[in-house]
C-alpha cells in the first residue's frame, strides 16, 4: 500500500482515462472510463488487442506475456486504489515497444507519485509470512528488468521497466 | 446445490469440504468478496477449501493474499486449500511466488474432490 487515507474499493473515484498509443501505427486511441472495473477490464482488453495484432516478439511465449499482463494489472491496479491525484482528473498513459527478446513498457499517470525504491525495500523488509498485503509492487519488480518511477515532466510521472522472454523471475515469499 | 455469489460459486462437496469456482478473476476487485464467502463456509464448519481455477485469467497480489488469509484460518483445524484446473495465468502467478510449496495443486476438480473426501 502507497498512501494512507486511500478509498476503499467502494468509494466513487472521478473517471479515469487511457490513452493507447498503438506501437504499429503510432495512432493514439484514448479509452475513458467511469469506475474501477472498467480501467482493469479496458487494461486486460488492450493487452489481448496488442497480442492480436502480433506486436510481441515471436520468442514473446505466453507465459511471459502473462508476466507482461501481471506488472501493468499490479501497477495500474496500485494507481486505481492509492494513488493521490489530487484536484485533478486521473490519466493514466500505457505505451509498449517490443525489443528483441523482451519488451518496453512505460506507464505514466498525472498523480502525485512516490519514491519507489524506498516503498519496495520497506516491503522488502516487512513481508510476513505468508502475506495477505504488500505483495504487489513486490510481484512488479519481480517479474521485471530495469524498473524505475520517476517523475518525468510537471506533473507527470512515468513507470518503466521490461519484460524479458529470457527471465525466470521468483518473489521469495515467506512460507 | 451451488451457490452463487457476485464472483464465485461455491459447491458443497460434503459438510467439511467445498469447491470454490474462482470464475474470471480473483484480485483488488472482489478479494473481500471472496473473503468474506469462505469465511462464511469456516463458520459452516467447512475444513478443506478446492479452488477451481479452469476459468481464471487474473489472479494478482491482492487475491493471493486472500488465499493467504485463507490457509492461515483453516491449517490450525487442520483444514486444507487446494488448488484445481490451474489456468496458466494463473500457474505464472504460483511459480512467480513458490506458492506450490504451500498447496498441493491437482489436474481436475474431481481429482482434488478423491484426494481430500
Amino acid at each position: 500500500m502507497i498512501r494512507t487515507g486511500a478509498p476503499s474499493l467502494g468509494t466513487p473515484r472521478p473517471p479515469v482515462s487511457t490513452y493507447h498509443l498503438s506501437c504499429s501505427d503510432m495512432d493514439a486511441v484514448t479509452y475513458r472510463f467511469s469506475d474501477l472495473n472498467a480501467v482493469i477490464e479496458r487494461v486486460h482488453t488492450l493487452v489481448d488487442h496488442w497480442k492480436a495484432e502480433g506486436i510481441f516478439p515471436p520468442v514473446f511465449e505466453d507465459d511471459t506475456l502473462h508476466m507482461l499482463r501481471l506488472a501493468i494489472h499490479e501497477w495500474v491496479a496500485n494507481l486505481v486504489q492509492h494513488a493521490d491525484f489530487q484536484d485533478r482528473e486521473p490519466q493514466i498513459l500505457i505505451d509498449i515497444v517490443p525489443n528483441g527478446k523482451s519488451v518496453h513498457c512505460a506507464i505514466r499517470d498525472n498523480s502525485a507519485g512516490f519514491d519507489l525504491d524506498t516503498n519496495l525495500r520497506i516491503r522488502e523488509s516487512m513481508l510476513e509470512t505468508l502475506p495477505e498485503r504488500g505483495m504487489g509492487l513486490l510481484m512488479i519488480e519481480a517479474c521485471t528488468e530495469h524498473l524505475s518511477y520517476s517523475r518525468v515532466e510537471r506533473g507527470w510521472h512515468c513507470l518503466e521497466f521490461s519484460v524479458s522472454a529470457d527471465q525466470d523471475p521468483w518473489l521469495p515469499i515467506p512460507f | 446445490m451451488p451457490v452463487s455469489t457476485m464472483s464465485f460459486s461455491v459447491e458443497p462437496v460434503n459438510q467439511e469440504t467445498v469447491i470454490i469456482r474462482i470464475g474470471k478473476a480473483l484480485d483488488f476487485r472482489n478479494a473481500s468478496e471472496f473473503k468474506s464467502a469462505c469465511q462464511d463456509q469456516v463458520r459452516k464448519g467447512v475444513r478443506n477449501f478446492i479452488l477451481d481455477f479452469s476459468d481464471t485469467g487474473i489472479l494478482d497480489s491482492t487475491g493471493l493474499g486472500s488465499i493467504f488469509s485463507l490457509y492461515r484460518q483453516v491449517s490450525p483445524l487442520e483444514g486444507q486449500v487446494v488448488f484445481a484446473s490451474v489456468s496458466r495465468p494463473v500457474q505464472v502467478v504460483v511459480q512467480l511466488t513458490r506458492t506450490y510449496k504451500v498447496f498441493r495443486q491437482f489436474p481436475t476438480v474431481d481429482a482434488a474432490r478423491e484426494a481430500l473426501v
